[in-house]
């Protein structure tokens, strides 16, 4: 995906028009949040999220897993899911109860669209 | 106790196997297939603490983790202050599956902290015997014909792939089908091997992880070196050729 911030806020507005989605944060290759809409932790989500993917990467690797496509996090009553690329990391966060696995996969599928 | 608790998570249908370890890494209990060696498990370990570790930075209690994989999910979980990890393929039923974690959480949770640290003592103990016999294992293997084959060169692709379909099928009846596909997959993927034009010594490598691990778990040492030199001369990969 190019690093242009227009593209980057656009794929935001995409992913947030997903239904079931109430938020969205997207952190550079740097971890700096470079577009968020509605998100409730725009700028700690996604930061994350090149991290997390990171180690369920290795996790997968080390364990002939195979690649991982996203991961989906439980915090009390909210859930939140992160994927991400070599390049931007996204957040996502859902209203419940939703098909979160669904929904993640489509972001997944738009965020491949964008490379 | 903790690991009937996760033997019993196991039998799940679906569910490849689970593990509890503490939030340094280390681990408590294992319920894991025998094709992943501790080695394995205590990196895994340390990825998955580490992962929910860096969500906690931004949320209060954490209650699960999914890393969902293209076929396999790892569902994590707390359990007091330890962590729960299952693998299970991805298209297990999910809701039957939280449902049973819930019950074994619940119960691994009400067991005194005595518990855990017994077990956490006789998995290490475990795995400094293990690696004392990994090292004699890597001697032995040392002088076999296994490791006289390697050579520079490729070799006829259909005659390693029937030795590949061969062992696969072996550890599939020996251990489930599913885990026999991966810990060949792994070791072929790992040691880098070109299945359309395979290298000797990248297939060496990759033959003697199988050798050493699975096959030894399945069969013992001496009948699993036996039967993998009989399946290699079957198809002409010895030295000689």
């Amino acid at each position: 995906m190019r690093e242009d911030s227009m593209e980057v806020e656009l794929m935001a507005k995409h992913i947030r028009a997903l239904e079931g989605v109430t938020g969205v944060s997207i952190a550079d290759t740097d971890g700096r949040c470079v577009a968020s809409e509605d998100a409730t932790y725009a700028d700690g989500s996604a930061v994350i999220a090149p991290f997390v993917m990171q180690c369920s990467r290795g996790v997968g690797e080390a364990m002939g897993l195979g690649d991982c496509v996203y991961v989906v996090c439980a915090a009390g009553n909210e859930r939140f899911s992160l994927m991400g690329d070599e390049h931007v990391s996204v957040a996502i966060e859902f209203s419940s109860p939703v098909d979160l696995n669904a929904i993640s996969m489509d972001a997944v599928g738009l965020l491949a669209a964008y490379r | 106790m903790i690991s009937e608790h996760l033997a019993q998570i196991s039998k799940t249908s679906g569910v490849l196997g689970s593990c509890i370890c503490s939030r340094t890494g280390e681990i408590v209990a294992n319920n894991m297939p025998d094709i992943y060696d501790w080695d394995t498990l205590i990196q895994a370990s340390k990825m998955v603490v580490e992962s929910y570790l860096a969500v906690e930075t931004i949320r209060d209690q954490v209650t699960e983790l999914d890393f969902v994989y293209e076929d396999y999910i790892c569902i994590v979980r707390p359990v007091n202050d330890y962590l729960l990890y299952v693998i299970c393929e991805a298209e297990v039923k999910t809701p039957i599956l939280k449902l049973g974690l819930n019950v074994a959480a619940k119960k691994i949770a009400s067991l005194p902290r005595d518990v855990f640290i017994e077990s956490a003592a006789a998995v290490r103990s475990q795995v400094a015997r293990k690696k004392t016999a990994t090292s004699s294992d890597e001697e032995l293997y040392a002088s076999t014909d296994m490791t006289a084959a390697a050579s520079d060169g490729t070799l006829d692709p259909e005659a390693v792939g029937y030795v590949i379909a061969a062992i696969q099928e072996y550890l599939e009846q020996a251990m489930g089908e599913t885990a026999g596909r991966i810990i060949v997959d792994t070791a072929i993927d790992a040691a880098g091997v070109d299945r359309k034009a395979p290298d000797r010594a990248k297939l060496r490598i990759a033959l003697n992880e199988l050798l050493n691990k699975a096959l030894t778990n399945v069969m013992g040492k001496g009948d699993a070196v036996r039967w993998l030199n009989e399946l290699l001369e079957t198809y002409g990969l010895t030295r000689k050729d």
